[in-house]
């Protein structure tokens, strides 16, 4: 198999800009998930909930900007939501993993199927024009750049939260050790709250990109639900950095198996990807490490 | 509520008849006792005896079945543990609850969370003060510190805040015995800024010797209430839980 | 020894023990339905209740290893379809029909066990995503390989029955009668399994792996059996399933169908063998009573899933057993 130069870049770049969309809907994933257990199968729906909102208001002649932030608020909501109406009525329960992944599905399963009520099939956010560069002899669209550039500062914005502000330590600290921050009077419940609902609006903010560059379907919150799973076990669960490097690499593996193998491999290749990693290393790459 | 205010300007904190357990289980019975402003009280007991039930509930992490905690007179029974904390209470549990995976300075850092890093240089530089240790440390992992150094920042952590009692479970747990002498002079030291202190401790001739006033727990009751030095000098006290030394 | 006792006393099957104090009517009332459903419903009805077996069936490979191991496995869709995609390959190889299923479910359990080798290493989510990574793989694999599996448009099983048999007796009712038998067998085969040494060392791994140490259980070794028991019981409802339901194709055997499995063994409860049935009549029989809505049948299917979570922890068998000491 020979790859042009024109390839690799093509390969590359698009895998760089995928792999920082699903970073958005990984580290919300593990966020949720380090702070507060829940494996949420529902975290890709926030992607494609927001997404459709965001169609659903453009469709009505609301302006592009007013929708997407309406769109994140409407994430933020939802993610709260789910916490207050779901999640929390968990707390303290035996088998709570379990339990609660279960009945993220059935939050999966509600989601899709309302959207294809609402929306039926595919669906594309109109993107503003920002203009085009040549690249290797080929025309690059300047958005996908930017929605790269876009999901890059939200990780970074994320990373300096987590470290420079009360709340976002107040998260660490929870997650870390929930009795230690209940006895310097962090109210981890709320805390609970908040981190679904920012959780939500990192992976719904990721929906907005992803429905910019690619096509929303009922059933994108799942696939991208599945990336997200992949990308956080193999990068450790709990860790920052090892989320965005598995997320890159995860990012172009599917770039180089669309282009290179055939769409219809891509699942297959990530599944591939995850399932040697998982059985060389059952704790993730970082696992056993520390 | 207003009526009850006044009523005890001397007593920092106060168990009233507390009864608590887990389940069917029930570890506290009818426990009372009261700490006063400026002292180092000294409860004292063998394993099991219910020490740390005792400072879960007084701290708000899990409720009392019955009885009632009051808190400069002000009944706090029902407050959960991150408002106790605003009311100038706050606990160094036995197992120390650091965040393992955060720094040491981001430890301390969190504990100026209930009041969101007011005179945080301030309060930062005291505890460095006291533990100097923890400055050299200070951007080390939590998880990565010694017994002892542990410790002093789940020590530094609560005197983040402005706190007016202390409640320490254990302090010198996994410590090497060579530390403990000056584990509890810094407890001294905490104390004479004006700290009043609950030193809950299996160590219990060297926590007495601390102490203003002892408290024998023993199967989930207190089964004797005095001076420390006092309790010191009883031979029955003595034989019965200071191993006869 | 007292900690066992206790662990006894928590699936101790009450409910059991009160059905066999009146063996004789209960029993009888139950037995007598049984028999006669096939005289007494439509051959649609009769279908779904042939597939009540097979999920009653199915939810023991989610009680033996969720309920009583504590192993988060999201395979068992994808043994299921082992199961059935090698009975049909089997019988395509002239292999006869009755040994087709009992070397189909061999193979499956030789799959599950391979596979848990390394996969039960891991524990908590990884397992799950371990297994539910492998669920996706067999998925593709089937989609990916038309020659061999038929790829999307799916493969056609043979019959079980010679058509001498069917000609006498229709097939859906010895489907039926066949399938009622099996799954007797292995209410009564788990039902025992899970009440010997062996339930009783996974519920200790459970609940307290350092006692399960300490008392000399090779809590490594327990995982793998029990993995590989759930891909056995998966592998023989596939193997039954496919010449049942004739047709084969690969969303039959996705994620959405694991989830039903577990689900079965969630709603009539992870540790009462028992309530297997209840969870099989619950999977199968609620998504065809809100076929009526058919629209928006999936959003209340997902609104019961969360209410049953939140509501019915213990499942249906959980409950009943409570109703009955009370």
């Amino acid at each position: 198999m020979v790859v042009s130069i024109e390839q690799l870049v093509f390969i590359v770049g698009n895998g760089l800009i995928f792999g920082s969309i699903l970073a958005l809907v990984a580290v919300g994933l593990s966020l949720i998930f380090g702070v507060l257990d829940v494996p949420n199968f529902a975290q890709g729906e926030f992607a494609s909930v927001t997404g459709f909102v965001i169609v659903g208001l453009v469709g009505l002649g609301i302006g592009l900007v007013p929708s997407i932030i309406a769109g994140i608020v409407f994430a933020f909501v939802a993610g709260v939501a789910v916490e207050r109406l779901v999640i929390s009525k968990f707390y303290g329960r035996d088998e709570f993993l379990l339990l609660t992944f279960f009945a993220t599905f059935g939050i999966t399963i509600i989601s899709e199927n309302v959207l294809r009520q609402m929306f039926g099939g595919f669906r594309q956010i109109p993107g503003p024009d920002i203009g085009s560069i040549v690249v290797a002899g080929t025309s690059v669209n300047l958005l996908r750049p930017a929605a790269g550039a876009i999901a890059v500062g939200m990780l970074i914005g994320l990373y300096i939260f987590t470290r420079y502000t009360y709340m976002g330590l107040a998260m660490r600290a929870v997650a870390d050790d929930r009795r230690g921050a209940e006895m310097i009077g962090v109210n981890y419940e709320r805390i609970y709250m908040l981190t679904f609902g920012i959780g939500a609006v990192l992976t719904g903010i990721s929906g907005v990109l992803y429905g910019m560059l690619f096509t929303l379907s009922p059933t994108s919150g799942v696939a991208l639900t599945a990336f997200a799973f992949t990308i956080v076990v193999v990068g450790g669960v709990g860790s920052f950095f090892g989320t965005i490097l598995a997320s890159l690499l995860i990012g172009l593996v599917d770039s180089f198996t669309a282009t290179m193998v055939g769409s219809r491999w891509r699942f297959f290749a990530i599944f591939a990807v995850l399932f040697i990693v998982l059985v060389l290393r059952p704790e993730g790459l970082r696992g056993g490490s520390t | 509520m207003d009526s009850e205010k006044h009523t005890s300007e001397r007593n920092a904190l106060e168990a009233n008849e507390i009864s608590a357990g887990y389940g069917e289980a029930q570890v506290l019975r009818d426990l009372s006792f009261e700490l006063q402003e400026g002292e180092i009280l000294s409860i004292v007991g063998p394993n099991g005896a219910g020490k740390t039930t005792l400072m879960r509930v007084l701290m708000g992490l899990i409720g009392p079945t019955n009885g009632s905690v009051r808190l400069y007179g002000d009944q706090i029974t029902d407050l959960p543990a991150h408002e106790r904390l605003g009311h100038g209470l706050a606990l160094v549990s036995e197992e120390r609850n650091l965040f393992r995976e955060m720094s040491v300075k981001e430890n301390l850092v969190m504990g100026s969370y209930s009041e969101r890093g007011k005179n945080r240089g301030e309060r930062l530089e005291r505890v460095f003060d006291l533990f100097p240790r923890l400055e050299e440390r200070q951007d080390q992992h939590a998880g990565t510190l010694s017994g002892g150094e542990a410790q002093m920042l789940a020590i530094g952590r609560s005197l983040m805040t402005d706190i007016r009692i202390l409640m320490l479970d254990e302090p010198s747990l996994g410590l090497a015995p060579k530390l403990v002498p000056e584990l509890f002079d810094k407890i001294r030291e905490i104390n004479d800024d004006g700290i009043s202190i609950v030193l809950v401790e299996q160590r219990a001739q060297e926590a007495l010797q601390l102490a203003d006033s002892g408290c024998l727990l023993e199967n989930g009751a207190i089964v004797h209430r005095g001076a420390a030095a006092e309790m010191l000098d009883d031979e029955d006290v003595i034989e019965k839980y200071l191993g006869g030394a | 020894m007292s900690r066992f006792e206790m662990l006894e006393r928590m699936v101790d099957n009450r409910l059991f023990d009160t059905i066999k104090a009146h063996q004789t009517t209960i029993g009888a009332v139950v037995v007598a339905i049984a028999v006669l459903i096939p005289f007494l419903v439509p051959s649609a009805l009769l279908f779904d209740l042939t597939l009540v077996f097979i999920y009653g069936m199915l939810a023991f490979s989610a009680i033996l290893p969720i309920g009583y191991a504590g192993q988060l496995i999201l395979a068992q869709g994808a043994f299921f379809g082992v199961g059935a995609y090698s009975f049909v390959k089997l019988t395509e190889a002239g292999l006869p029909p009755v040994v087709a299923i009992l070397v189909a479910t061999v193979f499956t359990g030789v799959v599950a066990y391979l596979l848990g080798k390394p996969a039960t290493r891991a524990s908590g989510i990884y397992l799950g995503i371990i297994t539910l990574a492998f669920n996706e793989l067999f998925v593709n694999f089937l989609e990916l390989f038309p020659d061999f599996t038929g790829g999307s448009t799916g493969l056609s099983a043979p019959s079980l029955f010679p058509s001498v048999m069917t000609g006498m007796i229709p097939g859906d009712v010895l489907y039926y009668y066949l399938l009622l038998l099996v799954y007797i067998g292995t209410v009564v085969f788990f039902y025992r399994l899970l009440h010997s040494e062996f339930g009783w060392a996974l519920l200790t791994i459970k609940e307290d792996p350092v006692l399960a140490e300490s008392i000399g259980i090779d809590a490594q070794r327990y995982r793998l059996l029990s993995f590989t028991s759930a891909g056995l019981i998966c592998g023989l409802a596939g193997g039954l399933f496919a010449p049942f339901n004739g047709y084969l194709s690969p969303p039959m055997f996705d994620l959405h169908r694991t989830i039903d499995i577990i689900l079965a063994g969630v709603a009539g409860g992870l540790t009462t063998p028992i309530g297997s049935i209840f969870g099989g009549l619950i999977v199968v029989l609620v998504p065809e009573v809100l076929r009526f809505i058919a629209e928006i049948r999936l959003i209340i299917y997902g609104v019961l899933l969360i209410l049953l979570l939140m509501y019915l922890p213990e499942g249906i068998g959980g409950w009943l057993r409570e109703k009955w000491e009370q």
